[in-house]
């Protein structure tokens, strides 16, 4: 469930880096609200399997994980992630995340088939190593189990998803109000994680 | 019911005739001097007598003015100050009466000793939605503010006058109000319209986070105001982190910048309970409304509005944003009389009616809550002037 | 329609008053009703949590409370015990010595020793779930003492 809170607490920042590449895509498909839908659920899909993918590696890296917690180490992730969030809310309308500039080397055919795509997109969001995920990635990489990992990641992928689901209604909603909120809070976040990392750091330097 | 008044720059056009004035001002008068005494015999030490006094001529003949006058805020926002004021020379003096220090310690949160403050409210409902409990270090029902004191307070506050909370009845708006009021012309004029959504995201991070820790996390790192009432005793790395962010963010959003913006930065800029606040002028009656065809565009609303909630859309739509406070700033400041109070689903026309139905249980809570923080806060002062000290006395 | 939600509007504005007064001359009764409706309690990270068991000693006695395990969805990792002493006559023996079982299954978990002047605890783990104690409280007439436990 922690994970599912996450995605909610950072899904208004995923939601901002990843809108404007949805909504400029459905708009360009001219599709109504129930292809919309239909898209948004097939690219939702790819971010599963996207982030089941990372759920295995988290698991993976734990040990390691588990060797620098409470460290120095551990407080300088904190604050790279928190630095990261801020770098991130400050630049996400212009270079929104790597899967965009990876997308461009999708070859044109796959445009015409907007399902592919859509599940193609959602692979390649899940991959994508944008702060909010990270930081779920260093929650998930917490936990002591590959289950618990992977469903980690699944409620992350939930939380977020949340987010995604009013994008269909694109075209309502001129103003993105959740996209300033979501850059807003992920500058907030980062002062937390950053807040994080130094208590880490005083503690550990004691 | 009303004589047509000057229509100079910051001058309704209404007032309200001197006999229906008084005749509306008798029940608050009594209302007061009820609750201010709380049905008890006047005192005899001249210390407290004299802040009894002077705190309810005070409020009532402000009350008197804003029902005469036409305007709002003018008359509203002293009292709001100085109850702001009165809360801050009540507590820390009480708080070390009864403790000895204005720090909280690990013995008062075991205890269940910090008193509930209303800032803690929309961090609690996830929690208490799902774990029936308030992560809170207060008592439920006893004590100074307890927790179900408070809650039923704002859930009737919220119903009536909506996010008129803030500006009516939070203990801590007057504060950075006051400091906005300094100086008549702002230095820093222009605000991005950006930020008034930095309190929704603060109410989203905290809202989460509170959820996920299971603490009120904005009391524990974010809350300007421990400042000036009680803090976490410092005792490690983690706490003197936390008591610098709560200094800064005092100096820098109640005290420096509301005085070079002349707006209430905290409070429109940050505060998370008044963008959660904000949600509930959506269901309360009350509401600004702007005349369309008295309306000439002058703009004048939108630079005095403290909380930033009007623009060029608003004046086209003919109601504020949400996060209207209803401090009646704008109502004061229109001289065409386009602004006004009116109650939701009545027709428009009559400013007046609507002004009236609200100052009176707005100025009601205020009252009772600020009347007896100014007397106490007085009381301090004479306090001081007479023994040299603000604690001890009788 | 108009004038029936004309008149609902101006019934609710003119009751305001009404609702506010009798708010605050009702508030005990009305705190005691929100808090007794919805059940709400303060959590036990704060309150410590339910007393479950009161062992009466000469000059003090000694309260256990519920362990807790509070999480958002359920119960979480890890936890902790809170034990309070309470001095009957204002003040405590100079040592209290004591073994104690918070969850009442016959076993001792684990043996707690305060030296009262000094605040000094030693706390001897006998059982797994038991993981380290947290700072003492001391107050005039109490001690509290919380002690981190593994969820078994
Ligand atoms: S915005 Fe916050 S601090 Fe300001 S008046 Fe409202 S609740 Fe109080
Ligand atoms: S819109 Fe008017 S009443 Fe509302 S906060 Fe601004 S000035 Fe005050």
């Amino acid at each position: 469930m922690s994970g599912f809170l996450l995605g909610l607490s950072l899904g208004a920042a995923c939601l901002a880096s990843c809108a404007p590449i949805l909504v400029p895509w459905y708009l360009a498909q001219a599709a109504g609200w129930g292809r919309n839908f239909v898209l948004l659920g097939l690219f939702s899909a790819g971010r599963l399997v996207g982030y089941g993918v990372f759920g295995i590696l988290a698991w993976i890296i734990h040990p390691v994980i588990d060797s620098l917690r409470h460290s120095f180490v551990f407080g300088l992730i904190y604050l790279a992630l928190g630095i990261m969030l801020i770098h991130f809310g400050r630049t996400q309308f212009h270079n929104p995340c790597v899967s965009k500039g990876l997308m461009r080397r999708i070859p044109a055919e796959i445009f015409a088939r907007p399902g592919i795509l859509a599940v193609i997109m959602g692979v390649l969001v899940g991959l994508n190593l944008c702060p909010p995920f990270l930081a779920a990635f260093t929650k998930a990489a917490e936990t002591p189990s590959l289950a618990a990992s992977v469903i980690f990641f699944v409620c992350f992928w939930a939380g977020t998803t949340v987010y995604l689901l009013p994008l269909p209604m694109v075209g309502l909603f001129r103003q993105p109000v959740a996209a300033i909120v979501g850059r807003f809070a992920c500058w907030i976040m980062a002062g937390y994680f950053i807040y994080q990392g130094v208590l880490i750091w005083v503690g550990g330097l004691k | 019911m009303t004589e047509r008044g000057r229509t100079s720059y910051g001058c309704p056009p209404t007032r309200i005739a001197w006999h229906w004035t008084i005749l509306l001002a008798v029940p608050m008068v009594l209302l007061t001097a009820m609750t201010m005494t709380q049905g008890q015999p006047l005192p005899k030490e001249l210390r407290l007598l004299i802040p009894l006094i002077v705190s309810f001529v005070f409020l009532n003949a402000m009350f008197i003015l804003m029902l005469r006058s036409g305007r709002i805020d003018q008359f509203r926002s002293p009292v709001f100050i100085l109850y702001a004021l009165g809360l801050v020379m009540m507590f820390i003096p009480n708080m070390l009466e009864v403790r000895g220090t204005v720090a909280i310690g690990a013995e008062e949160i075991v205890q269940g000793k910090v008193p509930f403050c209303h800032m803690v409210i929309p961090m609690t409902i996830i929690p208490a939605a799902f774990t029936r409990t308030i992560i809170f270090p207060g008592s439920m029902l006893e004590g100074f503010a307890s927790i179900g004191t408070m809650l039923v307070l704002w859930l009737v506050v919220s119903i009536v006058l909506g996010r008129g909370w803030c500006s009516w009845v939070c203990f801590y708006g007057g504060l950075d109000e006051g400091f906005s009021r300094i100086l008549r012309t702002p230095l820093i004029r222009r605000i991005s319209p950006t930020l008034r959504y930095v309190p929704f995201a603060v109410l989203l991070v905290i809202v989460l986070l509170s959820a996920v820790y299971l603490t009120p996390t904005y009391c524990e790192w974010l809350c300007p105001y421990k400042s000036v009432t009680e803090f976490a005793a410092v005792t490690d790395a983690r706490t003197l982190i936390q008591t610098v962010i709560f200094v800064a963010l005092f100096v820098g959003l109640v005290i420096i910048l509301p005085i070079l913006t002349g707006k209430r930065t905290q409070c429109g800029l940050f505060c998370p309970m008044g963008a959660f606040q904000s949600f509930t002028n959506k269901v309360n009656i009350f509401g600004i409304r702007i005349d369309k065809d008295k309306c000439i565009q002058c703009g004048a609303c939108i630079k005095a509005c403290p909380t930033l909630s009007l623009d060029q859309t608003c004046l086209e739509k003919g109601s504020p944003r949400m996060t209207c406070s209803k401090c009646g700033r704008c109502v004061d400041v229109c001289k065409f009389g386009a602004v006004s109070m009116q109650i939701k689903g009545t027709p428009p026309g009559h400013p007046n009616l609507g002004r009236v139905l609200f100052v009176y249980p707005a100025f009601l809570v205020m009252a009772i809550m600020g009347g007896s923080m100014i007397q106490q806060g007085l009381y301090r002062i004479i306090l001081l002037v007479t023994t040299g000290s603000l604690v001890g006395g009788s | 329609m108009k004038n029936i939600r004309m008149i609902m509007a101006y019934s609710w504005a003119v009751l305001a008053v009404p609702l506010i007064l009798a708010t605050f001359l009702g508030m005990p009764t009305w705190a005691r009703f929100l808090v007794d409706t919805t059940g709400l309690k303060v959590a036990p990270k704060f309150s410590g949590g339910e007393v479950i068991r009161t062992i009466e000693y000469q000059g003090y006695s000694t309260r256990i409370h519920e362990p807790s395990f509070d999480g958002l969805f359920g119960p979480c990792k890890q936890g902790f015990v809170q034990i309070d002493w309470k001095a009957n006559a204002g003040s405590f023996p100079e040592t209290i010595s004591e073994m104690i079982d918070y969850d009442q299954n016959g076993t001792v978990d684990f043996s707690v020793v305060i030296q009262t002047q000094t605040d000094q605890v030693t706390l001897k783990a006998l059982d797994s779930p038991v993981i380290a104690p947290e700072p003492l409280i001391s107050i005039p007439d109490m001690k509290i003492l919380r002690i981190r436990l593994r969820n078994p």
